[in-house]
């Protein structure tokens, strides 16, 4: 027996139906046999699973899914690589990586948002939400810190631009 | 706050480009300046071609009288000496690329208003047609050959043109626009200068006028 598959390409959910293998028999009597389904390739990337007692806490951006991009959400990366004619796209993917992880490893468990990042001429605007669980001076420290060693590994000025938040519970958007 | 910020932060990272604004000075190095200091540049670059046409020389080679030492924090494309005749301009075109005509349609609003204060002719603004990048790939790993994903990526044009400039009114705007370009707006600038035609070149004798 074959599986019915039908795909429709722009959203990409599939409606199947099992094919079960039977070991031989022709007639499809119930002789050794498992079920199997075809893979159901549906789109899972950037969505949360609920939970029974409502307990995981999504921000804003984590509420919605990546189909709302440009609908109900914006991007985390600004800059003209991807336009036509645009230069240097894969150096800063690659950049904009390394700036992630830089700047959620630099500050430890502080960061209650994405890290945006902006890039304007030569110069590279970082931007997030960050809580106030260190005191201000070290906050300072951090984010001379975070400019200075970026600037001269990336080769162009950097600015930070961070806010910060008192509760952590104030960036949460709904539980599920 | 923000603003004071970034205005600190441009005078000290960027080698100390300062706002010179002197009587014989092009207007150089614009610290982020918002609408209100539109009139301080319009007075500004009022000012320029106007004590320019007075530096003009009766012919072409004059000696250089005097050099102002206080020109240069930053190098300007164009320097100008005294004497010097300041470049023109027939026609400067401005095209700039987005992903999104909302920012790109807020951005014309932007420049109209500052080219209005400045007196700056805005000659033509184009929207020429986007242009759409389609690509298709599997949508899975391994095998699955029928079943794939469409991506696209749309690039939209703004096309503004100016003229008649003069170089430093030139330097100037073009700088302030650009300053205040947004995040993921490309822009391409081309300028249509206007030259003397070179001593050699003559009518020829058997031209009939």
């Amino acid at each position: 027996m074959s599986a019915i598959l039908y795909t429709n390409i722009a959203s990409g959910w599939k409606l199947c139906t099992s094919s079960s293998f039977s070991q031989g028999t022709l007639l499809g009597v119930l002789s050794q046999s498992f079920h199997t389904t075809q893979v159901v390739g549906k789109v899972q990337s950037g969505r949360y699973k609920i939970t029974r007692n409502r307990s995981k806490p999504l921000t804003y951006e984590m509420a919605n899914q990546p189909c709302q991009i440009a609908h109900r959400k914006s991007w985390n990366s600004w800059n003209t690589t991807s336009l036509y004619e645009g230069q240097r796209e894969p150096e800063t993917v690659v950049e904009d990586i390394f700036i992630r992880k830089f700047m959620t490893g630099t500050w430890h468990n502080l960061f209650v948002s994405e890290v945006v990042i902006k890039r304007q001429h030569n110069t590279i605007r970082i931007a997030g939400i960050v809580q106030q669980k260190i005191a201000a001076r070290k906050m300072y420290f951090l984010i001379g810190y975070c400019e200075e060693i970026l600037s001269y590994w990336l080769k162009c000025p950097v600015k930070l631009e961070l806010q910060t938040v008192s509760d952590k519970t104030d960036v949460i958007h709904k539980y599920i | 706050m923000n603003i004071t910020r970034s205005l600190l932060n441009i005078g000290t990272k960027q080698g100390g480009i300062g706002s010179v604004f002197g009587q014989h000075v092009v207007p150089r190095g614009l610290s982020r300046t918002t609408p209100v200091c539109c009139a301080r540049l319009a007075e500004n670059t009022s000012a320029s071609p106007s004590s320019g046409s007075s530096w003009l020389p009766q012919t072409g080679s004059s000696p250089r009288l005097f050099h102002t030492s206080n020109l240069s924090y930053s190098q300007p494309s164009s320097e100008l000496t005294v004497g010097e005749p300041d470049r023109l301009y027939s026609q400067i075109e401005v095209e700039c690329r987005g992903h999104e005509p909302a920012v790109l349609r807020s951005y014309n609003t932007f420049v109209s208003t500052a080219a209005g204060h400045l007196s700056i002719p805005v000659e033509d603004v184009l929207w020429p047609k986007k242009h759409i990048k389609r690509w298709t790939l599997l949508k899975s790993v391994h095998i699955y050959k029928h079943h794939r994903v469409q991506y696209e990526v749309r690039t939209h044009f703004l096309v503004m043109k100016f003229a008649r400039l003069t170089g430093s009114t030139a330097d100037t705007f073009l700088d302030y626009i650009q300053r205040n370009l947004p995040e993921g707006v490309a822009m391409k600038v081309t300028k249509h200068e206007l030259h003397k035609l070179p001593e050699h070149v003559k009518p020829s004798s058997e031209v009939v006028v």
